[in-house]
């Protein structure tokens, strides 16, 4: 959740006439617009600016890692690659001219891959977004009857409940990864080892990150589902004669699952950080495993497209949160 | 990583203390985080095999009398490696919770409380800061410092910040328009002293259990990073580099992998165990 | 805890007894032959560790893939010789600079560029400027004779020219593409005239090889003449060992690259392996000899007699991978000299040769000199040079050394780190381990010539400079009598390992286990031992 999020989140509707509503709400979508442009504008600055200064002189590594070496070079054979690549301009030339060619779609070219840093992204990133989107939904699928079933019921089954959920949420992922492979790849053969992008070969890597996500999504849907269960509201349904998981499922699992679903931008975000090391678990294609090789590389063009891309899936999910959230929250509905 | 109590709302303190025994996982968790405890400053006295020592006529044998936890491959005992990454593993734990507390506390009080010429540029970074896909900072910070413990703690702690700082934030806010902030602003106190003395208790307690599961995380997020070979440098037992070191043994040897996997999640556990009952208690709930 | 093993344990058990079912089922299923019945025009699955960033390049990983896909003028074969290819006969000028080859006729590429003389000569072309090592083949351009025949000109004799070219790097590519396609395309899609074609690059995932159909110009020594038995080549990669091991156990591939050192036992016994030490220099010690402790040659001798090193390369690889004495010069290359009885493991003879260099022991057993402990920096490439057995076998040599005094900081380096050069200066070493592929001995000069002043020889890992010895590289690598030319590069080797300049650890193998039901699988004989799926066919369950 972004801070405009909470700040919107607290503007008071104003009473009067649509017409003045919907210029506010035109203003807002402005501003979410302007504050998502800035978001974009600042990811490409700083990761600009860090992979500016990381040690490492580029030239060297485009050297080494065209001829597999890992020598140092002379500042002749430096000066011939940095005119190649315009390395030679000031940095803030580089920046400017970046920016430029942002602005005309030009995302530029990897020199690593030696391809258009837009069509390395088209290919790669498929996989990455199923893989974080069903894992995000079979964390919600795992977790709302865990907690249903859990949650608000007597401390033994509320510690049991916990404990899994902590346990789960503390499991590291690659962990997660290999255990699920040895089992049901490896032993029960009920997946391929290295399944590639299809159904088959997309449980497995789902299912890791899924598990320890669910368990923070646990965790959190738990203490909020703790506290709603003491509001007034569940005794005045209670009194209205409505049934135990009726209260459970309709009031108090609609107020729990508020902090759940805040979390679910961050974890869209956290997914694709866990994808690389789930996707080189199991040998599958995505934007991690080239993310990690173009930071190793300094592949300048390749992290901003890709630092650009996640920074807009981010917002994008945000807002999607945001508008999840005046669906389930009962006290925020209908003004905006 | 940051998240798991990004619902809790802010709860004016109470002074209400129950007298309830001690419940039976608090006191098992209390026992295990002592274990770890004692094995990160007192190694030795728990595992008095070295670590590091190499036997290479007695590799991947499985758990036994002389080996409790068995050994890798290359005969270390992997009973002393966990015991005496223990101090390693904490303290990156702590470490980049500490790290990621102080970004934290500093961007968030200040983006909420701040005059507004700092909370909005303060805002805006943060904005950025949370959009940049965490394992970018992480990966960024390693390839800048080299793979060690300190760059580790500052990698992990700094990819963790913004979570914290936006949760404050939105703490913080909660608490300066609850009511007895107002209160005690109609009081006359200075806004020192309301910060000092409910703004901030109020706005950091509910992240009491969030700093222990932090340190697990933050343990498995550094372990991940060792995943990609940028952990800390072998021989060392970390237990991040134990788990990378382990999967290549996972169809011959599954201790390797599987136990110090359990130690990372019996510290988790114990932690925030420990964390989520300290801050029950302190918000006067029994459970 | 305990539940967790039991399960495991159960499990485990459970995949032992389907690896023995797998086993009994393939071998009753083609009792009589052993070879059994190809199954044609199927695809075969190769699971590999890296993935480069294009097909052609002068990195290694790089040749594997090229190998599929170009053809080169001359092949390798096992009786060490070079044999026909695209060039049918060669001869050599006198002074051994100007090599002439005829070349094999109506071979076209695969987009439909007749190979000639003037394809030849952009290649090379395209080669010396594009290969980053090419100056130590000393090929620096080419003449076309006539449309069949071409002359390489070297800048120096070269007597093992033949061993490069028949090498991955050296394929020829279809000119028609060098010059007209983009670079993205030349770099994933590159045309040649060999047995498969690229069809898809999925990064990060697999490339999908198809057969050529037309394909008419494989090597003299291949099995077969024509097309691959197979239709497609499905080259994937994962860099876990355990994942590429359990890709093959449970039957999804055919074929992997280097599996876990701990199923090299499994491997013989299930399966076929195929191991192929490269040329080159091995895994090895590279002291420094400009800077630091190391200047003084006992100190480099205490350190190779104070390592169990054959003992370490035994229990860590498991016999995956041999122990190598030679610090210089790999086994599979010409004119090898065997030092593998050399600085056997002696303790005593290292503290006395510490003793008499001056550093004594101090109170936390390590040794001292002039208020200076004996602390050295060994930075590695972590991942893409050393494995993690090799890391392993490095952490025993740590333990090792400490018995007479020695500390040994093991560096691990980044990527970014090793890429960029870091840990290479004589100021932030004293000891570098790690490899460098090559087909003939003039690895020597690569790693020991030490440059000029204002180009320095940035492979030579030990700072070695004495112009003396490089005199007599410069005259070993020109000699054109065989017999004399080994002698010299025997006593060189025994120079450098007399003064332990460098000593070896283990040999950089490639290693390939392959399923019972993949037959004809070969390797590469040309220094690198390139997976060969162009005579491999498929038998039985499939």
């Amino acid at each position: 959740m972004t801070a405009t999020t909470v700040a919107s989140t607290r503007a008071a509707p104003t009473p009067g006439a649509d017409r003045s509503r919907a210029r506010a709400r035109g203003l807002l979508l402005l501003r979410r617009l302007g504050s998502a442009v800035f978001v974009l504008w600042g990811t490409i600055t700083v990761t600009f600016i860090v992979l500016s200064v990381l040690p490492g002189n580029r030239a060297t590594i485009v050297l080494n890692v065209q001829s597999g070496q890992t020598t140092v070079r002379t500042a002749a054979e430096i000066a011939a690659v940095d005119r190649q690549y315009g390395w030679d301009k000031p940095v803030v030339v580089q920046y400017f001219d970046y920016l430029l060619g942002l602005l005309h779609g030009d995302l530029g070219v990897s020199w690593q891959l030696k391809r258009t840093v837009g069509s390395i992204i088209a290919e790669q990133f498929g996989p990455t977004i199923t893989l974080a989107i069903a894992s995000l939904l079979v964390a919600w699928i795992l977790t709302i009857p865990w907690t249903l079933w859990t949650a608000g019921r007597g401390r033994i089954r509320g510690s049991i409940g916990s404990a899994v959920e902590t346990i789960a949420a503390g499991l590291p992922q690659y962990w997660v990864g290999i255990m699920l492979l040895l089992v049901f790849a490896v032993n029960l053969g009920w997946f391929p080892v290295l399944g590639g992008t299809g159904f088959a070969g997309t449980v497995l890597p789902v299912f890791t990150l899924a598990i320890p996500l669910a368990g923070f999504l646990g965790q959190a849907t738990r203490t909020e589902f703790d506290r709603a269960v003491r509001q007034p509201f569940v005794l005045s349904a209670r009194t209205r004669g409505m049934t135990e998981s009726g209260v459970r499922s309709r009031h108090v699992l609609r107020h729990a699952l508020i902090p759940g679903i805040t979390l679910s931008g961050w974890a869209v975000g956290s997914s694709l950080s866990g994808a690389v090391l789930v996707e080189s678990v199991y040998g599958r294609p995505g934007l991690g495993t080239v993310l990690v090789s173009a930071v190793s590389n300094k592949d300048l063009d390749l992290v901003m497209g890709i630092v650009i891309l996640i920074s807009f899936v981010y917002v994008v999910v945000n807002l999607l949160v945001d508008v999840i959230y005046t669906i389930v929250d009962p006290r925020l509905g209908g003004t905006r | 990583m940051s998240a798991s109590a990004i619902g809790t709302r802010p709860t004016p303190l109470r002074r209400r203390r129950t007298r309830a025994a001690l419940p039976v996982s608090v006191i098992v968790a209390g026992i295990v985080a002592l274990f770890f405890v004692v094995a990160a400053v007192f190694p030795q006295a728990l595992a008095p095999r070295s670590p590091l020592s190499i036997d290479l006529l007695n590799t991947l044998s499985g758990p036994s009398a002389s080996h409790w936890l068995g050994t890798d491959d290359a005969g270390r005992d992997l009973y002393s490696r966990i015991v005496w990454g223990t101090r390693t593993s904490l303290l990156i734990g702590l470490g980049a919770m500490a790290v990621s507390l102080v970004i934290g506390i500093v961007l968030g009080f200040a983006s909420a409380l701040a005059p507004n010429w700092i909370a909005q540029p303060v805002n805006r970074f943060l904005e950025v800061l949370l959009a940049f896909p965490v394992l970018l900072l992480s990966l960024l910070f390693v390839a800048l410092l080299g793979p060690s413990a300190p760059s580790l703690i500052i990698a992990v702690g700094i990819g963790s910040a913004p979570g914290y700082a936006r949760l404050i934030r939105a703490q913080a806010l909660g608490v300066r328009e609850s009511g007895y902030v107002e209160a005690a602003r109609a009081l006359g106190h200075t806004s020192r002293t309301i910060f000092a003395q409910h703004v901030f208790p109020n706005a950091f307690r509910p992240l009491v259990a969030l700093v222990a599961l932090g340190i697990g995380q933050s343990v498995v997020w550094a372990s991940g990073l060792s995943f990609l070979g940028l952990g800390v440098a072998p021989p060392s037992s970390e237990w991040g580099v134990l788990l990378n070191a382990g999967k290549s043994q996972i169809t011959t040897a599954w201790w390797l992998e599987v136990l110090p996997g359990v130690a990372i999640v019996l510290v988790a556990l114990s932690f925030t165990q420990l964390g989520r009952y300290f801050q029950d208690r302190s918000e006067g709930i029994t459970r | 805890m305990n539940k967790t093993r039991t399960r495991l344990g159960l499990v485990a058990t459970a995949a032992v007894a389907s690896i023995i079912a797998l086993a009994g089922c393939s071998s009753s299923g083609t009792p009589a032959t052993a070879s059994g019945t190809p199954i044609k025009n199927q695809t075969i699955t190769y699971v590999h560790e890296q993935e480069p960033p294009c097909i052609w390049g002068a990195w290694v990983q790089e040749a594997y893939l090229s190998r599929q896909v170009f053809d080169s003028l001359v092949s390798w074969d096992d009786s060490g010789k070079p044999v026909a290819w695209l060039a049918t006969k060669w001869t050599t000028s006198p002074d051994g600079k100007d090599i002439t080859f005829t070349l094999k006729d109506g071979v076209k590429f695969t987009d439909g560029t007749p190979f000639d003389a003037a394809a030849v000569v952009s290649n090379v072309d395209y080669w010396v400027k594009n290969l980053g090592w090419n100056s130590f083949s000393y090929l620096t351009s080419a003449t076309a004779d006539s449309a069949d025949q071409v002359t390489l000109h070297l800048s120096k004799a070269n007597p093992e020219i033949f061993r490069e070219l028949s090498n991955g790097h050296y394929g020829i590519q279809s000119p028609t593409a060098l010059a007209n396609n983009s670079q993205a395309q030349n770099c994933q899609y590159p045309v040649g005239t060999g047995a498969w074609t690229v069809k898809k690059w999925t990064q990060g995932q697999d490339i999908l090889f198809a057969r050529n159909d037309s394909y008419a110009s494989a090597p003299s020594n291949a099995a077969h003449q024509g097309p691959a038995y197979e239709k497609f080549l499905d080259w994937k990669f994962a860099s876990d060992a355990t994942t590429r091991w359990s890709a093959l156990t449970t039957g999804q591939t055919d074929a992997v690259y280097d599996p876990p050192s701990s199923q090299w036992a499994t491997a013989k016994k299930d399966y076929d392996v195929h191991s192929f030490v490269t040329g080159g220099r091995q895994q090895a010690f590279s002291f420094n000899t400009a800077q630091g402790p190391f200047t003084d040659v006992k100190v480099r001798q205490a350190f190779a007699y104070a390592v169990d090193r054959k003992q370490i390369v035994e229990s860590v690889f498991k016999g995956s991978v041999p122990f190598d004495g030679n610090g210089s010069l790999s086994p599979t290359n010409p004119d090898y000299l065997d030092v593998n009885s050399t600085y056997p493991y002696d303790v005593k003879k290292a503290a006395s040769l510490l003793d008499a260099a001056g550093w004594k022991l101090n109170k936390d057993g390590v040794r001292e000199k002039d208020g200076k402990t004996l602390e050295v920096k060994l930075p590695y490439g972590a991942g893409p040079i050393v494995s993690q057995d090799g890391a392993i076998a490095l952490q025993a040599v740590q333990q090792e050394v400490a018995k007479v005094g020695f500390k040994l900081d093991l560096v691990p380096l980044t990527q970014t780190q090793l890429f960029s050069g870091q840990g290479q200066a004589p100021d932030e070493e004293d000891i570098q381990f790690g490899y460098w592929v090559w087909p003939a001995p003039n690895i020597l000069d690569i790693v020991y010539n030490a440059g000029t002043t204002a180009a320095p020889n940035g492979n030579n890992t030990t700072h070695f400079d004495d112009p003396s010895v490089q005199a007599q590289i410069d005259a070993a690598q020109v000699e054109p009598d065989a017999t004399k030319r080994k002698a010299d590069y025997q006593a060189l080797q025994k120079y450098f390992n007399d003064n332990a300049v460098a000593v070896g650890l283990y040999d950089f193998t490639n290693n390939v286990v392959t399923s019972k039901d993949l037959k004809g699988f070969t390797q590469d004989q040309g220094s690198n031992g390139l997976p060969l799926f162009s005579d491999a066919y498929l038998v039985g369950s499939k």
